[in-house]
């Protein structure tokens, strides 16, 4: 008679299973979705990159008290407004959105002196517009010499970034690209839509595969990890959906395939790497089991709430697998809440120094 | 701890006793900055001939309870009213333009470090390098974010005004990684010259009349020399006050401009 084992599903956590992980919640209340590889505590300095939805990760952990670095500041003299249209403090440097990998590694190995940048500019009306990032000065540069003199500061901005950074944040944002035939230079944008002018001869439209993707990201990752071994690597993947697609394809399906891939690689990488993670914020928001909730009307934008539930949850999963960031967060919380600037009051003391001995 | 308050020279006595008849009476205005001024003139450095000089402001906290109220800087706290009780007893209620020749507006929380620091370490090939457009927006956002400045223009449509901005930070005190991040030590005196025009040059057009900081008390691109910083008290941890030598240099200045205006 043979012995009898018990299957391996057998014992497993309620998160394990559908029925009590999801089916049988409130979607707001499905929790544990992520167990994180490494701590993100407020004494690390994070950096954000990537598509858009990167940009929410700044503000939670700027909004939190945690060490976002910015390694290319507003000059103080701009206003709020001023900084934003020219695109500071949206990232950690100013190159806009990184969409792909390929982006991604062509920023790195530029500003790691592994590759010769481009000495390539749009032309409208007079201004000048970079190809790596034409929307990053709200009216383009002056000229030319003013457009790599403002590259070479980001490049500078990303070195000092990667270095310093103990966390990088990537968000991963699109498979569909166009790059130079001959160069294979890849834009940020298509030619001729904010900025340039597209000529079919010379530039093509790629829709980058698992395969290339996986190779991109990890040539970028193996620059990053090079030059700072310490740095950890946190993927996500937008959960934004193409504004349009040049397959030939429906936008939806494109959306899709494109997302799929990105979540893919992610995973892979998150897989093969142990200094490398993925964070689920794609599957929150886009996930049937949170029924669209967290989309604006037009199913593209992401509400406020999608945003705040998504911020919820990684900190939810990291106190969750490191209690002592809670414990941490607390105090620091309590800390901060009790302080004053010592700065403004020390300043205080100096001029009434002043003052007294001048006229007292 | 304050330093003895040294006495008043002959020179700056028989100045002010001269003929009252074609004095020039002439008001240093600001926040803490105006100490330096007063420093000069305690100290004996100041040639105050055919000058009757008075001072009006207040320090830290307290100068953002002075306002300009239908063209006349009011006191609206009993601490500044205090403040200037002592600085100026007879005119500790309010001032107006027309109750002097001219105006130094001195510091003012017009600060140098804010504009020309960033603007100078803006090279190319530099981190620090900002677009021609993130420039342009600097300068009258600088100028027009300052209250005070705000303030000057409207006293300069009924008297001549100066303005001083609160020097470079002092070298020496500033720490040496606040440098390295933000100062670019190589700038050189053409093109702080060059910003200085540019600064002059807005302000001209709202007629008020700039007062640079003296080329020689510059140091290692945008901080100010050790030698011109404020020597109160024995911490040496203050990077933004300047010394009486200094203050002599800036209201010399000024009144050099006036004099010049007058002819």
């Amino acid at each position: 008679m043979s012995e009898q084992h018990p299957n391996p599903y057998i014992g497993l956590p309620e998160t394990a299973f559908w029925k009590t992980a999801v089916a049988a919640k409130n979607p707001l209340q499905i929790s544990q979705l992520w167990q994180p590889k490494f701590p993100v505590a407020r004494k690390h300095r994070v950096i954000t990159a990537g598509s858009c939805f990167a940009q929410h990760f700044s503000r939670a952990l700027v909004a939190r008290g945690y060490g976002w670095l910015d390694a290319e500041p507003a000059p103080k003299l701009l206003t709020e407004e001023q900084a934003q249209d020219f695109n500071y403090g949206i990232f950690s440097f100013r190159t806009g959105n990184i969409y792909t990998a390929r982006m991604l590694l062509q920023w790195l190995s530029y500003a790691f002196e592994l590759e010769e940048p481009p000495v390539e500019g749009w032309q409208n009306e007079g201004r000048f517009y970079d190809p790596l990032r034409p929307g990053i000065e709200p009216n383009g540069f002056a000229d030319m010499d003013d457009l790599l003199a403002s590259r070479r500061a980001v490049l500078a901005a990303i070195r000092r970034a990667v270095l310093e950074a103990d966390v990088f944040v990537f968000t991963m944002g699109l498979t569909e690209c166009w790059r130079h035939r001959d160069s294979g230079l890849e834009f940020a944008m298509c030619p001729g839509t904010l900025a340039g002018s597209f000529d079919p001869e010379q530039h093509e439209f790629v829709n980058q595969r698992f395969v290339g993707i996986r190779r991109d990201m990890r040539a970028a990752l193996k620059i990053l990890q090079d030059a700072n071994p310490k740095l950890k690597i946190l993927l996500t993947v937008s959960p934004v959906p193409l504004t349009a697609t040049a397959t030939g394809g429906h936008v939806l399906t494109a959306t899709s395939h494109s997302k799929s891939v990105l979540r893919a690689v992610a995973g892979e990488l998150a897989a093969e790497f142990k200094d490398v993670d993925y964070f689920p914020s794609y599957e929150i928001i886009t996930h049937p089991a949170y029924r669209g909730m967290f989309y604006a009307p037009n199913q593209r934008s992401v509400v406020p709430q999608g945003v705040n539930h998504v911020m919820e949850s990684f900190f939810a999963c990291q106190f969750e697998a490191f209690p002592w960031l809670a414990r941490q967060a607390k105090r620091e919380g309590q800390k901060q809440a009790g302080g004053k600037a010592p700065s403004a009051s020390a300043r205080a003391v100096k001029c009434d120094e002043e003052f007294l001995d001048a006229f007292g | 701890m304050p330093l003895a308050k040294p006495t008043v020279s002959k020179k700056s006595k028989t100045a002010s006793r001269a003929s009252s008849a074609a004095r020039l009476r002439f008001c240093v205005f600001g926040d803490s900055h105006i100490a330096c001024v007063k420093h000069a003139l305690d100290q004996g450095l100041l040639d105050l001939a055919g000058v009757d000089l008075e001072f009006w402001g207040a320090p830290g906290p307290r100068f953002r309870d002075l306002h300009l109220e239908e063209g006349r800087f009011v006191v609206t706290s009993d601490g500044a009213r205090e403040q200037l009780a002592k600085i100026n007893p007879e005119r500790s209620s309010g001032l107006g333009p027309e109750e002097f020749d001219g105006f130094l507006f001195i510091g003012c929380r017009l600060r140098a470090s804010e504009y020309l620091v960033p603007m100078l370490a803006s090279v190319p090939g530099a981190p620090g390098y900002l677009s021609q457009a993130v420039r342009d927006l600097m300068l009258p956002r600088w100028l027009e974010s300052c209250r005070w400045y705000r303030a000057a223009r409207e006293f300069a449509k009924q008297r001549p005004v100066f303005f001083s901005p609160a020097g470079f930070l002092n070298d020496e005190i500033v720490s040496e990684a606040e440098v390295a991040r933000s100062v670019n030590t190589a700038a050189t005196a053409a093109e702080r010259e060059a910003l200085w025009a540019q600064i002059a040059e807005a302000m001209q057009r709202d007629n008020i009349q700039l007062i640079r900081q003296p080329e020689e008390t510059v140091t290692r691109g945008g901080l100010t020399c050790a030698a011109f910083a404020t020597d109160l008290g024995d911490q040496g941890d203050d990077s933004v006050h300047k010394n009486g030598a200094y203050g002599a240099l800036i209201l010399h200045q000024a009144l050099a401009e006036m004099r010049a205006l007058q002819k």
